[in-house]
Formats: C-alpha cells, sequence, structure tokens
C-alpha cells in the first residue's frame, strides 16, 4: 500500500480538512469563474440588443459626382471594407449590402399614397402604381427644336381603361401632358390632333394640397387639387369635377442617349431621316399608343387591339399588386430600424437563424397587412422580378437652383415586367408586422409596400445588391466603437462620410463596462484564493508527509518511486477536493443564480465542470512538481529542523 | 479581585506566547481574515460600482415613444391635431393636463405649402431632430445665426431656417427676413435665425407654434411626432399618463383625429436593464455565500490550532481554569489575530471604492461569521474531558 496514503489515513481529520480547505477554494474558484461565464453571456445577450452602425450620409452633392469621395476604393478596384488588404478598420464587424427586388403578391393589392391621402410628393406611387391605360383625345400638337426633336401633346382624357383604383379619385376632366421624341417611321409624329388614342405608360398624377376649406364643387372629404402645369408656372385649383386639371403621362427612365435604348417598358433605337436623327421604337417593344376610332372596347376586341388586351392591360394590373422586397441580413442595420422612426408592430423580427438559413419568412408593414387583412403567421405569395431601384429629386425652382439645393428624394422601383421576370416564386410567412412612414422622402425611407426577406431565401441574392443606394448598405460596428472608426476613417482622408447610431447604446455601455470588468475581478479573486489555498495544501500537507519520504529514501527505496507514491497520494486528494469544490460551487451558485437569473442564464454545468478538470489538472501538476524536492531529501543532513 | 486581575494578565500573556510560538499559523489566520476582509471590500467595491452604473444608464437612456395612428399602420402622416403637442410641451395645464411631466424631448412635424415663396414649403418642427431632413444622415447640416440657439424653435417667434444660398430681404430694423405666404393669402415675415445646408432646397423651417396672426390660434396639422420617457425610474406611471392621452395601436381602433396610438420603444431597455439588475443581484447574493466560507474557514482555522493545544489545555483544566475561560482565551487569541487581519485587509479599501457604512457592516459580518466558526470549533475541544484525554495519554 502506498505509504504516503496510509499516512494521511491515519491522521483523517487533519487530511479532510485540509482537502476541505482546498475544496472550498475550488468552489470559490468555480463559482467566479461561473459568474465571469455568466456575465459574458449576459453581456453578450445585451449586446445584442443593441446594433452599431456607420450609415452612409445622404447624397446632395450627388451631381458633382467627381467629388464623391468613397472609402470602398483600394488599388483603384472597388471593394468591402471588410475586404480590404491595406487597411484595417478598428471595430469593422461586417458589411450589410441589402438587395432590392420587385414582387407580385397575388391576391394582394399595393398601398397607394392616394389612398393614404398623403400627396407630398407625387412620386410615392411610381412606378408600378402609375401604370395605366388611358383612352385619351389629342388636343394639342407642337414640335420642339433640339438636336432629337422631340413633341409635346395635350390630351383630353376620354376613358380610363386601366388605372390603379385608389387613383380613381383623380378628377374625371382632366387634361394631360406628354412630351416625347419617339417617332412612328420616317419620322412621323404618330398623333394628330383631335384623333383618339390608347396611350399607355405611367401616369403621374396632380399634386393636390388638403385643407379643409370649403369648396362649392367639392364633395366632403375630397381633396382640393392645385394642379401644376410642366409647361410653366401657372397653377389652376379645381376639383374632381371641375376643368382644366392637367397631369402628366411620361415612359420612366430617361433615354440613353445610344443608338438603342430601353427602360423599363419600350425598347428603341435611333433611325436618321433627312431632318436628322430621331427614335423609334423596335419591332420587339410593346406599343405605348394605339389610335383606335369608335369605343376603345371595340378596339381592344379586334386583332390590333390584342396587345393590349392580352399584355399590356394585364401587365398593368400584375402591378397593381406589386411590393418593393428587401433582401437583408438583418433589419436592425437599416437607419429607420435602428433610430426607432420603425419598429416592430406585432410579431417579431427575423431570427439570426432564419437570416442564416434563408428561411421564408418575411416582415410587411401595418399599413399593408391592414389593407390586405394579413396577420402573424399568414402568407404572402411572391413572384420575384429583378429591378432598378432609384431616386427622383426634381430641381427645386428659380434661386435654389443656383445654390445646388435639391428637394428631398424619393427611391422608386421599376415595374414589374415579364422580361425581368426571375422565376423565383415562393411563399413566405409572416412572423412580423412592423409600423413606419407609410410613404416618405428622404435618403433612409422606404414606403409601406416594402417586405423584408431574408436575403438567403432568394438565390443568388448577391447579383441584386446596390451598394450605391444609402439605403441599401450600412457598415456594422462593434458596440461602442464608432468613435475610433470615424477618427480612423478622417486618418485616412474619409471623414465624415458616414452617420452612426447606436440604438442609445451609448447609455448603457458604461454598465457593460462595469460588468465585464466585475466578472474579470471576481474570476482572478476566485484564481488568487485558489493558488493560495492549494500552496497551503501543499505546504502542510509536505510538511507533514516529508518524514516518511525521508525515511524511505533512507531505507534505499528510490527517489523516483517516492516521488510517485507520494504525488499519488496527493493527486487524490487534489482530485477529490476539485471534485468536492465543484459540487460545493455548483450547490452555492447554482441556488444564487437559480434566484435571480433567467434559466438560459443560470448556472452551466458543462462551464463549472470544465473549470473543476482545469482546476484538478493544474494542481495535480502542482502537486507532482511540489513532490520532487520532497521526494529527494537531503540524506546526510540529519532530521529535518535544527535542534 | 487583584488576585483574579494577574490571573487574567498572566493568561493573556500565555496566549501572546502561544501566538508567538506558533507564529507561522498565526501569520495564516490573520491572512485568513485579512483575505476576507479583501474579499468584502472587493465584493463592496463590485457592486457599488455597478450599481452606479445602472443608475447612469437609467438617468442616461432616452426611451423613444413613437406617435402612430390609432392602428398603428403609420407614424408620417398623422394628419394629427396640434393639441397632442400641445399637451406633451405643457401648454394644456390650465385644462388639468400635466402629461409634459412625464415625457421630455418632444419632436414634432407639420408642413404646408407656400404661395410665396412659390414652390416652396413650410415646416413647423420644435427641434432639428423633428425632421429628418435636418439629420446628417440626409446629409444637412444646420448653422444658427449669432445670438440664436435650436431652443426657438419651442417658441412661438416668427423666426425661420432657410436652406443655404436662398435670397432674403432686410427690414427696417436691419433684420434679415424671408416673407412667406400660405395657400390661404396670410402672409408672414420671418426672421433668418439659422441656415442649412445640405438639406433640402424647397423648405423653410419656423418653430412649430409659430403664429401667423396675433391673437389667433390656428390649427396645425401635425404630420410626425415623438417623444422621450420623462424620467425612466417612473416609466410605468409614465406610460399610465401617456396611455390617458393616446391610444395602444391597435388595428381594432377607430381612426380619427382625436385619437392617436403611442408606440413605447422599451423593450431593449427593459431587456437590458433585466441583465443588469440580475447580474447585480448575483453580486449581491455571492455575500452569503463569502459569509458562510467565512464561517468554514474559521472553523477550520479555529480547529487546526486548537486541536494541537488540547494537551495545553488539559493542563489548564487541572490547574483549575474554567472551561469557559479557556474559550474566552482560545476565541480572544482569534480575535486579535482577525483584527489583526482585518487591519491588513482594509489596506484593501482602493478596491470599495470609498468607506462606507454598508462596507463596514459586510465586514463586520464576515469577521464575525468566521469568529462564530472559530468558536464553534474551539468550543468543541475545549469540551473535551480532561480525565479522559489524560487517561488516553497514559
Amino acid at each position: 500500500m502506498n505509504q504516503f496514503y496510509r499516512q494521511l489515513t491515519r491522521k483523517a481529520l487533519p487530511t479532510a480538512l485540509l482537502a476541505l480547505l482546498l475544496a472550498v477554494a475550488c468552489a470559490f474558484c468555480g463559482i467566479g469563474f461561473s459568474a465571469w461565464d455568466t456575465a459574458e453571456r449576459q453581456l453578450a445577450a445585451a449586446n445584442s440588443q443593441y446594433t452599431t452602425i456607420a450609415a452612409p450620409k445622404g447624397r446632395h452633392d450627388i451631381e458633382s459626382e467627381t467629388n464623391w469621395r468613397s472609402p470602398y476604393f483600394e488599388n483603384g478596384r472597388w471593394l468591402p471594407l471588410s475586404q480590404h488588404t491595406e487597411r484595417a478598420y478598428p471595430g469593422l464587424l461586417g458589411e450589410e449590402f441589402r438587395g432590392c427586388l420587385i414582387a407580385q403578391a397575388r391576391g394582394r393589392s399595393s398601398l397607394s399614397a392616394y389612398e393614404q391621402w398623403d400627396f407630398r410628393s407625387q412620386w410615392f406611387d411610381a412606378y408600378s402604381n402609375q401604370l395605366a391605360v388611358l383612352a385619351v383625345r389629342c388636343i394639342g400638337l407642337s414640335e420642339t427644336q433640339d438636336s432629337y426633336p422631340a413633341y409635346n401633346l395635350d390630351f383630353s382624357l376620354e376613358d380610363v381603361v386601366c388605372r390603379k383604383p385608389e387613383h380613381d379619385i383623380l378628377p374625371e376632366n382632366m387634361t394631360i401632358f406628354f412630351q416625347s421624341d419617339l417617332r412612328a417611321e420616317e419620322g412621323v409624329i404618330p398623333f394628330k390632333e383631335g384623333h383618339t388614342y390608347l396611350l399607355f405608360g405611367f401616369h403621374l398624377g396632380p399634386a393636390p394640397d388638403i385643407d379643409l376649406e370649403e369648396s362649392p364643387n367639392r364633395k366632403e372629404g375630397e381633396p382640393r387639387w392645385i394642379i401644376k402645369d410642366p409647361c410653366g408656372d401657372r397653377f389652376t385649383t379645381s376639383d374632381k369635377t371641375g376643368e382644366g386639371t392637367s397631369t402628366y403621362f411620361y415612359f420612366g427612365s430617361e433615354y440613353t442617349g445610344d443608338a438603342t435604348g430601353r427602360n423599363a417598358l419600350f425598347l428603341w433605337r435611333e433611325a436618321q431621316d433627312e431632318d436628322g436623327p430621331y427614335y423609334i421604337l423596335t419591332s420587339d417593344s410593346r406599343p405605348f399608343c394605339a389610335e383606335y376610332t369608335g369605343d376603345w372596347r371595340d378596339f381592344l376586341e379586334s386583332e390590333e387591339g390584342r396587345v393590349w388586351r392580352e399584355e399590356i392591360i394585364p401587365l398593368c394590373q400584375m402591378n397593381y399588386e406589386a411590393v418593393n422586397v428587401i433582401l437583408t441580413d438583418d433589419i436592425n442595420t437599416m437607419v429607420l430600424f435602428n433610430d426607432g422612426r420603425a419598429d416592430l408592430l406585432d410579431g417579431r423580427g427575423i431570427s439570426r437563424e432564419e437570416y442564416a438559413a434563408g428561411s421564408p419568412v418575411c416582415l410587411v408593414s401595418a399599413a399593408y397587412a391592414q389593407k390586405n387583412g394579413l396577420t402573424v403567421g399568414d402568407t404572402v405569395n411572391l413572384d420575384f422580378y429583378r429591378t432598378q431601384m432609384n431616386y427622383k429629386m426634381e430641381f427645386p425652382k428659380e434661386q435654389l437652383v443656383a445654390a445646388g439645393s435639391k428637394k428631398e428624394p424619393v427611391w422608386i422601383c421599376d415595374p414589374c415586367t415579364p422580361e425581368n421576370r426571375l422565376d423565383v416564386e415562393k411563399e413566405y410567412t409572416i412572423v412580423g408586422i412592423y409600423t413606419a412612414p407609410e410613404f416618405d422622402l428622404g435618403w433612409q425611407s422606404f414606403n409601406a409596400n416594402t417586405v423584408f426577406v431574408p436575403k438567403a431565401s432568394i438565390p443568388d441574392a448577391s447579383l441584386y445588391e446596390d451598394s450605391s443606394n444609402p439605403m441599401l448598405c450600412a457598415i456594422i460596428l462593434e458596440n461602442g466603437k464608432a468613435e475610433e472608426f470615424e477618427a480612423y476613417l478622417e486618418s485616412i482622408g474619409f471623414g465624415g462620410l458616414f452617420e452612426y447610431y447606436d440604438q442609445d447604446y451609448n447609455a448603457a455601455s458604461a454598465a457593460f463596462a462595469a460588468i465585464a470588468e466585475n466578472a474579470q475581478r471576481l474570476f482572478l479573486v476566485g484564481l488568487g484564493a485558489l493558488v493560495l489555498a492549494g500552496a497551503l495544501f501543499l505546504f502542510l500537507s509536505l510538511r507533514r508527509l516529508a518524514p516518511t519520504a525521508r525515511g524511505m529514501r533512507l531505507m534505499g527505496i528510490p527517489a523516483k518511486k517516492v516521488w510517485r507514491e507520494l504525488w499519488a497520494a496527493l493527486a487524490v486528494l487534489v482530485l477529490a477536493s476539485a471534485a468536492l469544490g465543484a459540487l460545493l460551487g455548483w450547490w452555492l451558485y447554482g441556488a444564487v443564480t437559480g434566484r435571480t437569473l433567467a434559466a438560459g442564464m443560470g448556472l452551466r454545468p458543462e462551464a463549472l465542470a470544465l473549470c473543476a478538470a482545469v482546476q484538478a489538472a493544474a494542481l495535480a501538476v502542482l502537486a507532482a512538481l511540489a513532490a520532487i524536492p520532497a521526494a529527494r531529501p537531503r540524506l546526510l543532513r540529519a532530521g529535518g529542523k535544527k535542534r | 479581585m487583584a488576585q483574579a486581575a494577574r490571573t487574567g494578565r498572566a493568561l493573556r500573556q500565555v496566549t501572546l506566547a502561544a501566538l508567538w510560538r506558533r507564529r507561522t499559523a498565526s501569520i495564516l489566520l490573520a491572512l485568513a481574515a485579512a483575505l476576507s476582509v479583501a474579499a468584502s471590500c472587493l465584493l463592496h467595491g463590485l457592486t457599488a460600482r455597478q450599481e452606479a452604473a445602472i443608475e447612469e444608464m437609467i438617468d442616461s437612456t432616452n426611451i423613444q415613444c413613437i406617435v402612430t395612428n390609432a392602428q398603428g399602420t403609420g407614424t408620417g402622416n398623422l394628419q394629427m391635431v396640434h393639441g397632442f403637442v400641445s399637451m406633451l410641451v405643457g401648454q394644456r395645464h390650465e385644462q388639468d393636463c400635466w402629461l409634459d411631466q412625464y415625457v421630455k424631448n418632444v419632436r414634432a412635424k407639420s408642413s404646408e405649402k407656400l404661395k410665396t415663396p412659390q414652390g416652396m414649403e413650410l415646416r413647423r418642427i420644435l427641434s432639428f431632430d423633428s425632421d429628418s431632413a435636418l439629420s446628417a444622415s440626409e446629409g444637412a447640416s444646420v448653422r444658427m445665426e449669432e445670438g440664436w440657439t435650436e431652443e426657438a424653435l419651442r417658441s412661438s417667434g416668427r423666426i425661420c431656417l432657410i436652406p443655404e444660398g436662398m435670397e432674403t430681404e432686410t427690414n427696417e430694423a436691419g433684420r434679415e427676413t424671408v416673407y412667406v405666404s400660405m395657400e390661404d393669402g396670410v402672409g408672414v415675415e420671418l426672421q433668418v435665425a439659422g441656415r442649412v445646408s445640405g438639406g433640402p432646397g424647397n423648405v423653410i423651417w419656423c418653430p412649430f407654434f409659430m403664429a401667423r396672426r396675433d391673437g389667433i390660434s390656428e390649427l396645425i396639422w401635425v404630420e410626425s411626432c415623438s417623444f422621450d420617457i420623462g424620467d425612466n425610474r417612473r416609466l410605468e406611471e409614465c406610460r399610465d399618463a401617456i396611455y390617458d392621452v393616446f391610444v395602444e395601436p391597435d388595428p381594432a381602433n377607430f381612426c380619427d383625429i382625436y385619437t392617436q396610438g403611442v408606440l413605447v420603444q422599451d423593450e431593449a431597455y427593459l431587456s437590458t436593464l433585466e441583465e443588469f439588475q440580475s447580474n447585480l443581484a448575483m453580486l449581491r447574493l455571492l455575500l452569503p455565500v463569502l459569509v458562510v466560507l467565512c464561517g468554514g474557514i474559521g472553523f477550520l482555522a479555529g480547529f487546526l490550532t486548537a486541536r494541537g493545544r488540547i494537551r495545553e489545555f488539559a493542563v489548564m483544566r487541572c490547574l483549575g481554569v474554567k472551561r469557559r475561560r479557556i474559550f474566552s482565551l482560545v476565541l480572544w487569541e482569534h480575535a486579535l489575530l482577525t483584527a489583526a487581519g482585518a487591519l491588513a485587509g482594509l489596506l484593501t479599501l482602493p478596491l470599495a471604492g470609498e468607506l462606507s457604512g454598508g462596507l463596514l457592516l459586510r465586514t463586520a459580518l464576515l469577521l464575525a461569521a468566521y469568529l462564530a466558526g472559530a468558536a464553534a470549533a474551539v468550543g468543541g475541544i475545549t469540551r473535551v474531558n480532561v480525565m479522559k484525554l489524560l487517561r488516553e495519554e497514559e
């Protein structure tokens, strides 16, 4: 039998007490470690409540593109900041480049600014809701002389063939202004005064102003329309039954200036005649007008009207069900959600797991949900289309143009057309309903027709990212590192480009720091207690066992064997103490955290077991080291003490 | 009496001699006491620091409340009568409405088209952050003229912020002004109090309650409104007060101009506070654990030191010293060592931040637990039967 073990058990009480002392120290250290582990998890949980982002500032200086500074370029190549090799951005956690698509939500009607009585911008309904087919009569035609001669047309509205139903509050007797440089073969203007036409394009409604003044012709609750004539500064007021209302009809995107061009609806090419160049629709383009005589319904039934009947009108109706879809990896990286202007009203946000897995879940706006009778748990079928997200920002009048100032922008998406269909159709479950301004101006504003889905739920989602759109990108920073990040950008000449949002993390940062430091201190103190108790344990134990070791060596037992037996005896005690300490710590700390912390935040047995294992291993190693001199006493010296 | 005093003095000298004789053990015991005090100081320091940090967080966190329509479907085109804003900023005390005492940082915006200057818009705001068009994220920055501050926007003065580069006039008093008139033809001269660069060029901003006509109250349609909870410590009270005026957004609510909803964005604040407070509660509960540990260490120390002196106690008992006296002598030894240790432990006072009643109470509690543990051990040993012990020794 191990002589040292016998020696220790012969006087069991002191041995037990020493082991108990070590066990208590082990327990204290375990508690410190568990507190540190718990605090770290608490910090992580509390930290995850906050997202710090750097959002690109608005681009009111957009006209001077050459002056546009961007930190994204490295060696002349655009790269996400996280992929830069020559710069290390402090606090940079990642970047969010959101994608934007448009989708048809079958059976769900999109929201119109008209039904919200929001007429602050004519572009709020662009483009899908503005698609229309109108039956009109040409009442005025004039040509402009330019390198590409355009013509101006005035139409009177004969009838509405297809229009977003919410736009039916528009005046019945309105004139429509239209400007184009698209011509028929041989440069002929495809319109004649007095003739009737079907017109397809985007109908930009008038800009009304709501007030409470009574008007003899206006029914109660109807808006009073203030109509802007695009040809001049003349303002006329009217109401739904009034006369002289003028609106604007347009194609959408500007011409490219190339020999061929296209926008979301039409394709055209450049042609030449003796008077110069002109544009003409290509043979595979949809028509934007068609002359008819008699009733437009008869025209639609005819073979000539087939493309209008079977393609154009269904296209318009499909677009009345269009929603903007933002593909995101974290909704909180959007400025409006981060600064609280948008918030969840019902349900929950999309979880990290759902973002990562690309789960078919979505967030819809409260206004859209209410209009379509949707609640959390309902599903929306989305048929996706590629789109170009662009902004509309008109020049203000007169002196302000000289100052280079601009109006606030409105983000708009191209409409759904068969050509840009992605062939991706999915059923999404609504997990949350958010509230936000239904329609608003600004670089960071989205409208209530916006549906948020996990980016990974769409194949090749990165193809639809748009890093030039300030609403669609954000830099994700470590909480509390915004100032350091900005200082670094400043040092490399890119200061002042971003605005920082941290969901008021700064207010809680002192408490975060206190918890982190406290937890660390507690653990260090526990460690200190263990070191002290361990040293005491080894000192006292070896003092008791030294005479036995000396005796064994005097009896000729090899030092290695003495060391082995000594270490084995101590190791048993150390292991028992560590195990007892772990149990004691589990009981004490478990009782404490069970009373104060949520179930998920309580004691983690695996953390405590790991701590106990490390403690046992460390003490065993220390015991082995301490046993070396004890197993090799100086045998020539008489006794252990001076007499 | 004198004899008893002499005996007492002699015994105390014996005690001190015993302490010196076992100086290693004495130092260890004092060290244990010092560690206990140090632990107490540390725990106190940690708790105090965390409490202060949480207090600071409570005071400095802004809990934002967003006004929505009654159904919660929109926040940007409220068409809310300005009476709600009046209540929020404390202009309805005569009507016994004291909502302003529960909220702060009220932000509100209202827009109306202008007839003059043509194509422009007048925005009434309570502060810069009432209109996102003035925010840096929109690329805007505001420069106030000398003598003016943002606070002026809370007044009813006829002042304005204009886009940089906008033409102005100089009135008879030599002040820079802009003349604006609304659709109803009523015009007003606004003194330029600041300029906005990088923002929209078609907007003029004025104080939310700017009076166009003296003595005539006008209805202002509020587009958007938000505010912060006035006192986070009275969050529930503030919520109740807010919901006395507003409603909780619900799709079932009926929307009209007199009913508006409010969304209190306190989720992140509450869950963070809960985490912090549970951590604090955990720290507080560690004190009882430390007390138990101190008691245990005291018992161990008492047992180890007293056990080796059992024959000494037996001799003292044979010499007529009472058991209680021996017990008090040994406890006196421990008290001396504990006091020495405590004094040494108080060197770690900087860990606690500052000396306070709470800290002293905690320290006293720990030392009492330590002594109680030691007393239990010593009491057990000194209760040994002397005759039995001597017999065993023979």
